[in-house]
C-alpha cells in the first residue's frame, strides 16, 4: 500500500503523513500516470459490458429497421432515433476496438526463448519424475496397497515376504529369472525388517535363510555358495533361538543333505518332531529322510 | 416408508436439477432474467430433496429398517447410536447421499448470498454450472450407487454393521463430513470460473464474488485431512499417520492445488496478472476431487480392471473427463481474453514468491499424482501388478517441502514488484536469528541428521517471519491485526509451521520394536519402562474386547486391545496411545497367546512430538476462520496497481456502461 491512510503504518508512512500535514494538504491518493491506461480500463469484464452495450445497440438498430418496415414508426422517429443508435453503437465499436488494441499494445510479447526454457524444464521435471518413480516402483506383494505402506508388525511382514517368495517361484518356473530376483529381494527386505522389529524372530530367521538357500539353488555355483553360507547363518541361528523350531530343523538338514554332511543332515532329521509340522513338509522330511538312509546303507 | 421417502427425496433433487439446467440454461441464453431468477427455488428444491434422502437414511439406520438394502448390508442392531448414526457415510452409496446434501446446502447458501444478483449472468451461470454437477450427482443415486434399493430381510435377520474399522473412533464421526465440506466446496469458486470463462468476465470480479468461499472450503479440507491422518494415528495401529496411501493421496491432491490457488489468487488480485494459471488451478483441484473420489470408489483400488465393471466407475471417470474437457476448451475459447498485460517484474518480489510457491505446489501435486496413478497404468498396459512404496514419496516430496518452508520465510515480507537487499535483510534479520536459534536449540535436545535440523532451522526462520507480520500488524491495528485474509493467513502459516517440524520429528526420530512379555515382566525401550501387569475382558454391544493392561513410566495402566466383532470374523485391534508434549507411546497388541502364562506381543512405538501435529492442524482451522472474517476493507482493484509501465497508448475512449 502506498496511500498514506489512517493513523498506524511505518515509520516511512508516518513520516510522509506528517510532512503531507506540514504542507497544509490532504493526502491524496496516488494517481496514475495520466497517459498511462488504468488497471480498470483493461479489467476484462469493462470489456465485456462495452460488447454487450454494443450488441444491445445493434440489436436496436435491426429491431428499429423491422419496426419501421412494419409502419410501427413513423420516418422522423425513425431517422432520429436511427442517428442516435448508430452513434452510439458507433462509439461502442471504438471503445471495443480501441481497447483491444490497448491490451494488444500492452501485451508483452511472447518469449520464445523463455517458453522453451520452461518447457524444457517441465519435460525434464516430468521424466525425471518418471524415472524416479519407476526405480522405486516394486512388485506389489498379496495385501499390499497400490502405493505407501503402513509400517506392518513382524507377523504381517513375514506373510509378505511368503507371498513375495511364492511369486518368485512362480517367476522362476515362467523362466524369468530377472523378475525372481527382484522379488526374492523384496521378500529378503521384508523378513530382515521382520527382524529388526523383532531381533529373536525365529520364523523370520528360518525364512531368510531358506530364501538364500533357493537362491543358492538358481545362481551359479560359486554364488550360490555365498548364499548358502549366509543360509545356514540363520538357520543355525534360529536353531539356537528355539532349539523345538522344527521348521528351522527341516530347511538345514535340506542344506546338508545337499552338501553331503549326512550325519549332520540326520541329527537335525531325528531332532524333529513329526506332529509339529505341516503335511507338505512331512513329505520334504521323509523324502530327505530316505535320501539320508540310502546314503548310509550304500 | 424410509425406502420411498428416500426414493422420492433423490427423485426431487433430481427433477428439480434438471428442470432447473433447463430453466437457468434458456434464461441465460435467450436473456430472460426472469427464468434465471427461478434458480433459487430449484436450489431450495434440490437441497430438500438431499435433505429428505439423508433424513430417510438416517431413520432408517437408527431404526435398523433392513428393507433398505444399504442397511441390510451396512448396519446392526449391536452397533452404538454414533457409529449407527455415521455408518451413512461408511459405504459408496451413503456417502453419495452426503455429498448430494452438501452440494445442495452449497447451492442454497450461492442462491441466498448472491439473490440480489441471481440475473446477473455471471452468477446465473455459476448456478447453472452447479445445477450440472447436482445432476451428476443426484444421477448417480438414482443409477449406479442407488442408495434407496430393498430388500426383503429373512425373520431375524441383523446386518453385519459398519467395518469395524469404521466403528472405532469417534472421529469417524467427524472426519468424512469434514472432507466432504472441503470437496464439495470448491465446487462454488469452479462454477464461478467456468461463469467467467462462458461470459468472458475473466477479470477479477468473479475473484472477489468467491474468495471467502475457496477460503472455506480449503479450510474443510484442510481439518478433514488432519482429522483423516489422527483417525488413521488412532484407529490403525501401525503407529503413523501417513502411509502415501491411494485414499490419503486423493484427498491430498485438491488441497495441493487449492493451495497453489489461495496464494497466486492474490497476484491476480493485485497485479491482473496468471488468470490461465488461476483458473487452470481452480478447475483441476475441483477435478482432483472427482478423480480422488473415482480412485477411492470405482474399486480400481483392488484392480484397475475392477472398476470397467463398476458403474459407478465409468460414471465418475466420465465427469471426469468432461470436467478436463470443458475446461479446457473453455480455457483456449477465451485464451485471448485470459492474456495478461504486464509480468512479474523482478523474482525478488511478492509476486515472485508466489509464483516459486505455485511452481513447487505443481510439483508437489505432480509427484503425488504420478505415484498414484503409476500403478494404475502399469496395471492396465502390462497386467504387472506394481507398488510405489513409501521412499518414492518420501525422496520427491522432501525437498519441495524444504523449499516451501524457505519461502514461506520471505514471501510475507516481500514487498510487490521489487525488492532491493537492504529491506530484505532489514526485514529478515530477526527471523533468521530466530532459524539459528531453532536449530542450534535442536541440536542441544538431540536432534541428529542434516534434514531434520534444517527442517527445524526453516520452521524457525520462518515462524520468526510469520511472527513479524503478526506483531506488526497488531501494532497498526489492533486487534484486527488478527484477521482479514493477509492476517489470518500468517497465523495458518505458523500451524503449518508447527505441523511441518513435527512431522520431520516425528517421521525421522520414530523408534519401533516388538515384545513378548508375560504378566509382571517389563522391558525398557526408547528411554521409556513398560510393565505388562495383565489382561482384561469387556463384553459390549457389538464386541468382545480383550485389553492388554501396561504402565508406561509409572502412568496408566494404558490399554491396547484386540477386538472380536459379533458379526463378522474380523479382530481388529486398538491402540493405546500416551501422548505428551515431548513425544508419544503408542501401543498396539500383535498377540495375545492364550494357555502360555498369559504372554503378549506387543507393538511399542515412540515418536517425538507427535501431539503438535493436531495442534498445528487446529491453529491452521483457527487461522482459517480468522482469515475468512473480514479484515480492513479496501478494494484490491485500486490498491498497488500503480501504473503499466509500458509504452503508454492512448485513453481508450469508451461508453460507460
Amino acid at each position: 500500500m502506498t496511500t498514506p491512510t489512517g493513523g498506524g503504518g511505518t515509520a516511512a508512512r508516518r513520516a510522509a503523513r506528517e510532512s503531507l500535514a506540514i504542507e497544509g494538504q490532504k493526502p491524496a491518493p496516488k494517481k496514475s500516470v495520466t497517459s498511462a491506461p488504468r488497471r480498470r480500463d483493461l479489467d476484462p469484464d469493462v470489456l465485456v459490458a462495452l460488447e454487450e452495450e454494443r450488441d444491445f445497440l445493434l440489436r436496436s438498430l435491426q429491431d428499429l429497421e423491422s419496426e419501421h418496415a412494419a409502419g410501427d414508426v413513423d420516418d422522423a422517429d425513425y431517422e432520429e432515433l436511427k442517428d442516435d443508435y448508430t452513434a452510439r453503437a458507433a462509439a461502442a465499436i471504438r471503445a471495443v476496438e480501441d481497447r483491444n488494441a490497448t491490451v494488444k499494445a500492452l501485451r508483452p510479447q511472447r518469449d520464445w526463448k523463455r517458453t522453451a526454457l520452461a518447457l524444457v524444464v517441465v519435460g525434464f521435471v516430468a521424466v525425471g519424475a518418471g524415472w524416479v518413480v519407476f526405480r522405486n516402483a516394486g512388485t506389489r506383494a498379496p495385501g499390499q496397497g497400490l502405493t505407501g505402506e503402513a509400517r506392518q508388525d513382524s507377523a504381517n511382514l513375514i506373510l509378505q515376504a511368503q507371498g513375495l517368495t511364492g511369486q518368485a517361484q512362480a517367476s522362476l518356473q515362467a523362466g524369468d529369472s530377472a523378475k525372481a530376483l527382484k522379488q526374492f529381494e523384496n521378500a529378503v527386505q521384508a523378513y530382515d525388517k521382520a527382524l529388526q522389529l523383532s531381533p529373536t524372530n525365529v520364523e523370520a530367521m528360518t525364512y531368510r535363510g531358506w530364501v538364500m538357500h533357493t537362491i543358492a539353488l538358481s545362481s551359479e555355483p560359486s554364488v550360490g555358495a555365498q548364499f548358502d553360507v549366509k543360509a545356514r547363518e540363520y538357520l543355525n541361528e534360529a536353531i539356537a533361538t528355539d532349539p523345538t523350531y522344527s521348521d528351522a530343523r527341516v530347511f538345514r538338514a535340506i542344506l546338508q543333505r545337499n552338501a553331503g554332511e549326512w550325519a549332520a543332515a540326520k541329527i537335525d532329521l531325528d531332532a524333529i518332531d513329526m506332529n509339529e509340522i505341516p503335511l507338505y513338509m512331512t513329505q520334504m522330511v521323509n523324502s530327505v529322510k530316505d535320501d539320508v538312509a540310502a546314503r548310509r546303507t550304500s | 416408508m424410509n425406502l420411498a421417502l428416500g426414493r422420492a427425496g433423490v427423485t426431487l433433487g433430481l427433477a428439480a436439477a434438471v428442470l432447473g439446467v433447463i430453466t437457468v440454461g434458456y434464461g441465460l441464453i435467450r436473456k430472460r432474467p426472469d427464468l434465471v431468477r427461478l434458480s433459487r427455488w430449484y436450489a431450495a428444491l434440490v437441497f430438500l430433496g438431499g435433505f429428505v434422502a439423508a433424513c430417510a437414511m438416517e431413520s432408517a439406520l437408527i431404526t435398523r429398517d433392513f428393507t433398505v438394502k444399504y442397511v441390510a448390508e451396512n448396519g446392526s442392531t449391536k452397533t452404538p447410536a454414533l457409529y449407527n448414526f455415521a455408518t451413512m457415510w461408511g459405504a459408496l452409496e451413503g456417502s453419495i447421499i452426503l455429498w448430494a446434501l452438501i452440494l445442495g446446502g452449497y447451492l442454497v447458501a450461492v442462491v441466498l448470498k448472491f439473490r440480489k444478483r441471481l440475473a446477473d449472468p455471471l452468477v446465473g451461470w455459476a448456478v447453472l454450472t452447479m445445477l450440472i454437477v447436482c445432476v451428476f450427482f443426484f444421477g448417480l443415486m438414482a443409477g449406479p450407487a442407488n442408495p434407496f434399493t430393498g430388500f426383503s430381510p429373512p425373520a431375524g435377520f441383523d446386518g453385519p454393521g459398519p467395518n469395524p474399522l469404521l466403528q472405532n473412533n469417534l472421529l469417524m464421526a467427524f472426519h468424512p463430513p469434514m472432507l466432504y465440506l472441503g470437496y464439495v466446496g470448491f465446487t462454488v469458486p469452479f462454477a464461478f470460473a467456468i461463469a467467467a470463462l462462458v461470459t468472458g468476465r475473466v477479470g477479477e470480479g468473479w475473484l472477489l464474488a468467491t474468495r471467502r468461499w475457496t477460503l472455506i472450503a480449503w479450510g474443510f479440507l484442510t481439518v478433514g485431512i488432519i482429522l483423516g491422518s489422527w483417525w488413521s494415528y488412532e484407529v490403525l495401529g501401525w503407529g503413523g499417520y501417513w502411509a502415501w496411501d491411494p485414499v490419503e493421496n486423493a484427498s491430498l491432491l485438491p488441497w495441493l492445488t487449492g493451495t497453489a490457488y489461495l496464494h497466486s489468487v492474490l497476484v491476480q488480485e493485485r497485479r491482473g496478472m496468471l488468470r490461465v494459471w488461476n483458473i487452470s488451478l481452480l478447475c483441476a483441484t475441483f477435478a482432483l476431487t472427482i478423480l480422488g473420489t473415482w480412485i477411492t470408489r470405482s474399486g480400481v483400488l483392488e484392480s484397475v480392471h475392477a472398476f470397467t465393471t463398476s458403474s459407478i466407475g465409468i460414471a465418475l471417470i466420465s465427469f471426469f473427463a468432461l470436467i478436463v474437457f470443458s475446461t479446457v476448451g473453455l480455457i483456449g475459447w477465451r485464451g485471448d481474453r485470459l492474456r495478461s498485460p504486464g509480468r512479474i517484474d523482478s523474482p525478488l518480489s511478492r509476486e515472485g514468491a508466489f509464483l516459486a510457491n505455485n511452481v513447487l505446489f505443481a510439483a508437489f501435486a505432480f509427484v503425488i499424482l504420478l505415484g498414484t496413478l503409476f500403478p494404475l497404468a502399469v496395471e492396465a498396459l502390462n497386467d504387472d501388478r506394481v507398488s510405489v512404496g513409501v521412499p518414492y514419496f518420501n525422496r520427491m516430496t522432501m525437498p519441495i517441502g524444504l523449499t516451501l518452508l524457505f519461502l514461506m520465510a520471505i514471501a510475507p515480507v516481500l514487498p510487490w514488484r521489487k525488492a532491493s537487499a537492504e529491506l530484505l535483510r532489514h526485514r529478515l534479520i530477526w527471523p533468521a536469528w530466530i532459524g539459528v536459534g531453532s536449530m542450534v536449540f535442536s541440536v542441544v535436545v538431540g536432534a541428529r541428521g542434516f534434514i531434520p535440523v534444517l527442517a527445524f532451522g526453516l520452521g524457525g526462520f520462518a515462524a520468526g517471519s510469520a511472527g513479524r507480520q503478526i506483531a506488526l500488524a497488531t501494532r497498526r491495528q489492533g486487534w484486527r491485526g488478527f484477521v482479514g485474509r493477509a492476517n489470518g493467513g500468517m497465523v495458518v502459516h505458523l500451524g503449518v509451521i508447527i505441523i511441518a517440524m513435527a512431522f520431520a520429528a516425528s517421521s525421522s526420530y520414530v523408534r519401533q520394536a516388538e515384545f513378548t512379555l508375560t504378566p509382571g515382566q517389563s522391558a525398557k525401550f526408547a528411554g521409556h519402562t513398560l510393565v505388562y501387569e495383565g489382561q482384561n475382558r469387556k463384553q459390549e454391544s457389538a464386541k468382545i474386547v480383550d485389553q492388554v493392561l501396561i504402565r508406561i513410566d509409572g502412568t496408566g495402566p494404558w490399554a491396547p486391545s484386540l477386538n472380536k466383532f459379533a458379526n463378522g470374523n474380523q479382530t481388529i485391534g486398538t491402540p493405546s496411545v500416551r501422548s505428551t508434549f515431548k513425544d508419544d507411546v503408542a501401543l498396539s497388541v500383535i498377540d495375545i497367546r492364550d494357555g502360555e502364562n498369559g504372554s503378549v506381543t506387543i507393538r511399542v512405538t515412540v515418536q517425538p512430538l507427535i501431539i503438535w501435529l493436531w495442534i498445528g492442524g487446529g491453529v491452521m482451522a483457527f487461522g482459517t476462520l480468522l482469515a475468512v472474517f473480514p479484515g480492513r476493507r479496501r478494494n484490491p482493484l485500486d490498491a498497488v496497481s500503480a501504473p503499466l509501465s509500458m509504452e503508454p497508448p492512448k485513453e481508450p475512449t469508451g461508453v460507460t456502461p
